[in-house]
């Protein structure tokens, strides 16, 4: 790794092998997490399902409005 | 009023503890693209961990010890990973418009902690104590020059670069980050884009206060606080979700990463130039560049603030000059302190150099310029032997004499120390060894590791190792006109730089430009199960008029 690096030359642009190469591994592991999906399958449920401690808790969002 | 009561209910009530560690999320969260932002943090824990051994054993310990050497290696690797895993979260983030309903400080803290983090790896960088180290101080030098900041933030000055790098910048980021972690628990996750604008317009208005607790008068204190987070998802599908789970499985593939890079493939180390080498291997170049110091013909003998009075190095935008206007505060006298002075101190002990002082200081100026004309020109058919330079005859008055002494306070090494005489015992300022070496040495150097501005150098690494890539449009700026024909460049990038900062870290306040990730349309994809479910419910629904989104 501490040899003369190497650089590709397109037109006014160089870049260092090792730096297109992170930004190669950036894009492909961006495109990945985008297409890809966690393996494990999940239980879900609905929001309804979760304990309810208030009756205020069951207002609808436009409660969140009306506190601001 | 009890103080500590009132304070308490308060914290309860906006940060209720199922926020700060929640056990259901979104199941919209099933993309890695949410993976992004814990990498992150995993990733600082490294650099905060291993750049801890690195400032308790002292700024010199890894370049002679191979441990020492490993955990530097460590800290690179995790940088890098720090950066990578960063760009990635800020990417995905961008494309899911995660600002929306409320959440835009989130956006803001977090757009600060990438320009916090990439300050705190400059002044890493500036803090090796190797050739990238002096490259990038006198390289870095003329852009906060040009805007004034190089009057106070001196990167020549290492005491200074280290005390930002291993204290004040990290302090920020973390205390950054944690405001940050906070907005997003107290937040919760932003919900997908809804089908139309207009209907993401209505939703924007809706919760623009999601994620604000109730007041102290309407909650309950007596058991766990509900969340608003419990509104604000009301209607999506939820799925079981351990944080502390997901964190320690990001913190274990960091772990097994940067070690295997570090033991793998080390870190970059080229050794620092001294003026001591310089003198042994280039005494012609060296003589030169004393002689432009002497001359006031050098690049820094004519630069400007913050060094000296001269003109040659000020920027300005337009009629504004803030390089002139936070003037001299790093005085450097090129005569005086490169050669006059370190002579003086010899002329202490060698009554030929005492004598040639002499002759030359109380010659008159058109006398020495003469001489140095003179001499300069010879220069060009100097040739080096047995560690001295050899001119042709000519009438130089006292210079030879006096370069071969500089020559041989350079070539022992007694220059190197002469040039970081301070008031006090301990050193810790390079600017007058690094200002010398800047002249011919160290851009030579630097262009054989294709470092220069104009070889994109801001984002290339020594030897094989990636650089800064995240530099990329910073470096490219100095690749096109007008920057790099302006004599102003380094200013009007900063200037450019600044501006698209101020964009980035303020894009979600941009009227029509914020709602640009709804248009480029990768949220789509990011997203595509939930926005399959509510199409299938919509048909399920039949004629009803919008889905529950």
């Amino acid at each position: 790794m501490d040899s003369p690096a190497q650089y590709l030359h397109f037109g006014f642009i160089l870049i260092s092998l090792a730096n297109l190469v992170v930004i190669a591994l950036m894009i492909i592991v961006f495109m990945l997490a985008v297409a890809l999906r966690r393996p494990e399958k999940q239980r879900l449920s609905t929001i309804e399902a979760v304990p309810k401690f208030e009756e205020a808790d069951a207002r609808e969002p436009i409660a969140a409005e009306e506190r601001s | 009023m009890n103080l500590t009561t009132a304070i308490r209910e308060r914290v309860r009530t906006w940060v209720p503890l199922e926020d700060l560690l929640p056990d259901h999320l979104p199941a919209f969260v099933r993309s890695p693209a949410y993976f992004f932002g814990i990498v992150t943090l995993s990733s600082l824990a490294f650099l905060i961990l291993s750049g801890i051994i690195l400032a308790a054993f002292g700024p010199q310990w890894w370049h002679t010890n191979p441990v020492g050497h490993f955990v530097n290696s460590l800290h690179y690797w995790s940088a890098e990973a720090f950066f990578f895993s960063m760009t990635l979260h800020l990417w995905t983030e961008f494309f899911k418009g995660a600002w929306r309903h409320g959440r835009r400080l989130t956006w803001v803290s977090g757009a600060i902690i990438f320009v916090a983090g990439i300050g705190t790896a400059f002044t890493g960088y500036l803090s090796q104590t190797n050739f990238d180290a002096q490259w990038i101080a006198v390289q870095g030098k003329d852009a906060l020059n040009s805007i004034g900041i190089g009057a106070f933030f001196n990167q020549m000055n290492f005491g200074q670069m280290y005390g930002f790098h291993i204290f004040l910048l990290p302090l920020l980021v973390v205390a950054l980050v944690g405001m940050h972690l906070l907005l997003v628990r107290i937040r919760g996750i932003v919900r997908p884009y809804a089908a139309t604008v207009e209907e993401e317009r209505a939703r924007e208005v809706l919760w623009k206060g999601a994620g604000r607790k109730k007041t102290l008068t309407t909650a309950p204190t007596a058991r766990p606080l509900p969340s608003d987070q419990v509104s604000y998802y009301r209607g999506l599908r939820m799925m079981p979700y351990d944080f502390i789970r997901e964190a320690l499985i990001a913190l274990l593939a960091v772990f097994v990463l940067a070690f295997a890079l570090a033991g793998l493939l080390s870190s970059p180390d080229v050794p620092p130039l001294t003026l001591q080498g310089y003198a042994q291997q280039n005494p012609v170049s060296f003589v030169t560049t004393a002689m432009t110091e002497l001359s006031g013909t050098s690049v820094i003998a004519q630069y400007g603030p913050p060094y000296n009075q001269g003109s040659g190095s000020v920027q300005s935008i337009g009629p504004l000059s803030l390089q002139q206007l936070a003037g001299v505060t790093i005085p450097v006298n090129a005569a005086h302190d490169y050669v006059l002075d370190p002579l003086a101190i010899a002329a202490q002990t060698d009554p030929q150099v005492a004598a040639a002082l002499q002759t030359f200081t109380r010659a008159g100026a058109q006398q020495q310029a003469a001489w140095e004309a003179a001499y300069t020109q010879a220069l060009n058919k100097a040739t080096a032997s047995n560690g001295q330079v050899i001119v042709p005859r000519g009438s130089y008055g006292p210079l030879p004499i006096m370069m071969d002494q500089l020559l041989t306070l350079g070539s022992s090494g007694a220059l190197d120390g002469l040039l970081l005489r301070s008031k006090g015992f301990y050193q810790n300022d390079f600017t007058k060894p690094l200002l010398f070496l800047s002249a011919d040495a160290l851009p030579t150097k630097a262009a054989q590791l294709n470092l220069l501005g104009t070889q994109w150098g801001m984002m290339n690494e020594t030897g094989n190792y990636p650089g800064a890539a995240w530099l990329w449009l910073y470096t490219f700026w100095y690749q096109i006109p007008p920057y790099n024909t302006s004599s102003s460049a380094d200013a009007l990038v900063l200037i450019t730089m600044g501006i698209l900062t101020a964009l980035l870290v303020f894009f979600p306040y941009l009227p029509y430009l914020n709602r640009l990730p709804y248009y480029l349309g990768v949220h789509r994809l990011i997203w595509r199960e939930y926005y399959h479910d509510v199409r299938a419910e919509h048909r399920i629904e039949g004629a009803s008029p919008a889905p529950a989104t």
